[in-house]
């Protein structure tokens, strides 16, 4: 128990000064941070604003409103910034694997996936969050969102779960690298799916692919169920239980197994080497 | 003494895929291809004692960073077992580099776009290393490796030279019973080398550490270590001290002799094998062990009046050469 809070107080006290010293390396560029702060907010901005200009021509998209899509893109757009700020390094693995920094998490007396993933707060994510809390809040304003101390804990799990969704789904195909050393690919085609599934209703998709995106790849998680049941909408698949809950227990399901085709890649990785 | 290291027929083998050049090849080793096994370390074994410095030398490919990975925990053997201190580095990694620093010359892990003093920081917790033991070991190491004049600047900022001696520092800033330098000593200019030199040296002689060295530079085995292993092939071909080595390889030695006089006529002496006379300079090749040089030089000066010489011993390098040779020939 003692040895456990120990533990618990070193890795602590290891993420805490790597993320005092990210801060300072990140400093030494501060061209690099502001480019990132404008460069986001203008992505974020020209997304919902596609979104006004179609729901403004076409009235709605399904049944939704454009007030109602900004609820549901703030959250998306928060939680993928999130998952900037936590999980980037997850995007690059290859390289770890492909350049041999592995080698170097391996000397160290810590967890590779330690040092890897958590240990590494990335500050630029920051700016994809911002514009996303703006979104949000503006959609939270419009929708009459009844800011209760219950409500406000629903929708940070729902955000959680979705920032677990999107990091497991990352660390997953981050993960294949051990086997064939190259995932870029797949990484890009996550963020182009995440969008696809997050940003918009997933209702206005075939049956089809919401079952596709509820069922076997779960990112309709990431804002749609949640947002409907804010919302008190009912179109798309049934769900049954609260949304925000079964989210969060999907996020903690997709990142664990993800967690465990990590640790069964980096064995692979340790018996064949670079 | 204690044992520090110890290898038991350790081997490793990698999967390698055979690609047909040109288009069609890429497209043919996508159904089917043709796999092949490189036996990187094949069955070696040795045992190496606290405190000892070894030189681990051998050609480019030999097997030498494989089987430092193997030491080191990033790469599982084959087969057969490795252990530092009784404990396997694979199977209690953590335990293990605990005790272990590791230097790649070729590779940084110093933090990139940190002050080198924060790279320190960052070791420092991660190690846990008490106040005191962190002061006085960069204590010592400033008055090595000068590490106060470079503590302060951007790793990327440092020069080669620099960059290695702030690896070098964060590699036994934990106090480590057992260090693997990987070409410490690569693209490093004659002041820097002699300062690692010297760091190994001090460091082995204040800490009692166990170093095994990999190396192409052979000043480097010349000044450091007590007993060299050769590894061609994945297969250890040698494993003495480097004196034992120059013995068995070059027992020969050259004398060269300058005559005050141009001979009329080609030199013979009984007994001293001349091997190329020029104008009044012989060159005489012998067996150090069973001739002395006195005798050579006497049975000479008998004829002709000697009016300068000197002793070429054979060069390790030309040594070395052979035996990588040997080992091409063999294979």
């Amino acid at each position: 128990m003692k040895k456990l809070l120990h533990n618990i107080r070193h890795h602590i006290s290891i993420i805490l000064l790597t993320f005092k010293m990210t801060i300072q390396s990140q400093m030494e560029y501060p061209s690099f941070l502001v480019g990132w702060l404008l460069a986001n907010p203008f992505q974020f901005g020209f997304g919902i604003l596609g979104i006004f200009i179609i729901v403004s021509n076409f009235g709605a998209i399904g049944d939704w409103g454009f007030q109602e899509i900004a609820f549901l893109y703030g959250i998306s757009a928060v939680s993928h910034g999130l998952t900037i700020v936590l999980f980037i390094q997850t995007w690059y693995i290859e390289s770890s694997v492909r350049y041999g920094e592995l080698d170097r998490y391996m000397l160290r007396p810590l967890g590779v996936f330690f040092q890897m993933i958590p240990s590494y707060i990335n500050l630029i994510g920051f700016t994809d969050m911002l514009p996303g809390l703006i979104i949000l809040i503006y959609g939270c304003i419009k929708i009459g969102f009844d800011a209760s101390f219950f409500n406000i804990l629903k929708l940070i799990i729902t955000i959680a779960g979705a920032v677990l969704i999107r990091g497991g789904v990352y660390l997953f195909s981050g993960s294949i690298s051990f086997y064939t050393k190259s995932s870029s690919s797949l990484i890009e085609l996550d963020s182009r799916l995440f969008d696809s599934a997050s940003m918009y209703p997933v209702s206005i998709y075939p049956s089809w692919i919401q079952i596709l995106f509820t069922y076997l790849f779960p990112i309709a998680f990431i804002s749609f169920y949640s947002a409907r049941e804010f919302l008190g909408k009912t179109d798309g698949l049934p769900m049954f239980g609260n949304a925000y809950l079964i989210t969060f227990l999907v996020g903690l399901l997709v990142f664990f197994l993800a967690f465990l085709f990590f640790k069964r890649g980096l064995s692979k990785y340790e018996s064949s080497g670079s | 003494m204690a044992v520090s290291i110890e290898a038991k027929n350790l081997t490793k083998d990698f999967v390698i895929t055979k690609k047909e050049p040109g288009l069609k090849g890429a497209f043919k080793s996508l159904i089917h291809s043709e796999k092949s096994i490189l036996h990187a370390v094949n069955n070696i074994s040795f045992s190496i004692e606290t405190g000892q410095i070894v030189g681990y030398i051998g050609p480019n490919g030999a097997g030498k960073s494989t089987t430092i990975k193997m030491m080191s925990g990033i790469l599982q053997p084959t087969s057969g077992e490795v252990t530092i201190g009784g404990l396997s580095p694979f199977k209690e990694r953590k335990k293990v580099v605990r005790n272990l620093g590791v230097v790649f010359g070729q590779r940084t892990q110093l933090y990139w776009d940190l002050r080198l003093g924060e790279s320190f920081e960052l070791l420092r917790r991660i190690y846990e290393i008490d106040d005191d033991t962190y002061h006085k070991n960069l204590t010592v190491l400033n008055d090595i490796l000068n590490i106060q004049e470079i503590i302060n600047t951007p790793v990327r900022q440092l020069s080669l030279g620099q960059r290695m001696r702030g690896d070098l520092a964060a590699a036994i800033l934990h106090s480590p019973p057992v260090i693997f330098l990987d070409e410490p000593t690569i693209g490093l200019d004659v002041d820097v080398k002699y300062c690692v030199r010297q760091f190994i040296k001090d460091i082995n002689e204040q800490y009692h550490t166990t170093i095994i060295l990999t190396t192409h530079d052979l000043g480097d085995i010349e000044k450091l270590c007590d007993r060299i292993i050769i590894i061609n092939h994945g297969e250890i071909i040698h494993d003495c001290s480097l004196e034992t080595l120059m013995n068995n390889f070059a027992p020969d030695r050259q004398l060269v002799v300058d005559l005050y006089k141009e001979p009329e006529n080609s030199v013979a002496i009984n007994n001293v094998k001349i091997i190329k006379q020029e104008g009044a300079r012989l060159w005489i090749e012998y067996n150090k062990k069973e001739t002395g040089t006195g005798d050579i030089i006497e049975s000479i000066a008998a004829k002709y009046p000697i009016r300068d010489i000197s002793i070429e011993e054979s060069k390790i390098e030309d040594v070395i050469r052979k035996i990588y040779a040997k080992g091409e020939i063999q294979n």
